[in-house]
């Protein structure tokens, strides 16, 4: 180990450069009231997810349990979403109705209570379906 | 009857996480003191180093959820410290130039400085006063990083490897840049060397 420098004993002297009596039982006090300050100035949402992730450790799941909850949560999330925009596409409506039969598909135009619609881009449905015609009211005591 | 032993840092950490603050106050309690050694002689100014310390201590108990325990707490918070630190000594800089009279000059009055000084040199006991006001200057006329490794090691006391850890630099670079800044510093106080 080398012997200090003069220079290196010059500046140690710094070491007794304290601050005055008293000083750091202040210091605490004023850091007390600044973080107590602090916390209860916390907006909502960060104290609900601390109670949330509090709630959380009490099962001690390792976090990458979370995360693969989170990964297949997005991916059942995404199917939903892809799934229901795909039943409303038109490519895949009209895809569907190559394999109908004729019957099925060719059908006289429909009016439904206004304009008029294109059958050929609608689902096939057969006459059978429709509902019988009636003269009769549909209530009769 | 003995006293409790002093709980260990870890423990303290695991408390505050779990939101006992009285925990981080113990920490608060036992770390000041080296910290302010720490800010006050990168800034030498009383007023300002209880400023960066107050923000120093909110910022770690903000961050400690963060704190892994990869490295002890004493160089974390000594890391966060430097770094507010330097920011601030980067923003005062850039706000004003920094003028020696903010420097604070009171270690004249101090027992255990007349103590230490007594013995030496009649010269430096005739002139305790400017020997400080040299050594602040000296100090300050450092860039911020050859301030900070004569801070933790010459001051301190720090060992190398802990200084590496807290700079984020290797040894060899600490050891070099001590080297320089005790050049420089032999410049600057040449008058108060041992003849």
């Amino acid at each position: 180990m080398n012997e200090p420098s003069e220079i290196q004993k010059l500046i140690r002297l710094k070491r007794y450069e304290q601050p005055p009596e008293g000083y750091f039982d202040d210091f605490l006090l004023e850091f007390q009231r600044r973080q107590r300050a602090e916390m209860l100035r916390r907006p909502l949402w960060q104290i609900a997810w601390d109670r949330v992730n509090l709630w959380l450790d009490g099962f001690r799941v390792p976090a990458i349990a979370y995360a693969s909850i989170l990964v297949a949560a997005i991916g059942v999330g995404g199917l939903i979403v892809s799934s229901q925009n795909g039943a409303s596409s038109p490519a895949i409506a009209s895809a569907s109705t190559e394999n109908q039969t004729p019957a099925a598909t060719v059908a006289a135009p429909v009016t439904v209570n206004g304009p008029v619609v294109n059958v050929s881009t609608l689902p096939p449905s057969y006459i059978l379906e429709k509902r019988p015609v009636s003269y009769e009211a549909p209530f009769s005591f | 009857m003995e006293d409790a032993p002093e709980p260990k840092d870890d423990e303290l950490v695991a408390r505050t996480k779990e939101g006992d603050a009285s925990a981080f106050d113990e920490l608060v309690r036992r770390y000041s003191p080296r910290v302010y050694g720490l800010i006050y002689n990168m800034t030498s100014n009383h007023e300002e180093t209880n400023d960066v310390m107050q923000d120093v201590f909110l910022k770690a108990f903000r961050s400690i959820k963060g704190f892994r325990g990869d490295s002890s707490f004493y160089t974390w918070i000594h890391t966060i410290a430097m770094n507010m630190t330097i920011n601030f000594l980067k923003k005062r800089n850039r706000r004003r130039g920094m003028s020696l009279d903010d420097v604070d000059s009171h270690i004249e009055n101090d027992p255990d400085f007349i103590e230490a000084t007594a013995t030496s040199d009649p010269r430096r006991e005739a002139n305790l006063s400017e020997l400080q006001k040299r050594l602040n200057e000296a100090m300050q006329k450092l860039s911020h990083d050859h301030r900070a490794v004569v801070t933790m090691f010459d001051i301190q006391g720090m060992p190398h490897a802990e200084i590496a850890k807290i700079l984020g630099i290797s040894e060899g670079t600490v050891r070099s840049r001590l080297f320089y800044a005790h050049r420089q510093l032999q410049n600057y106080l040449e008058e108060f060397r041992a003849p």
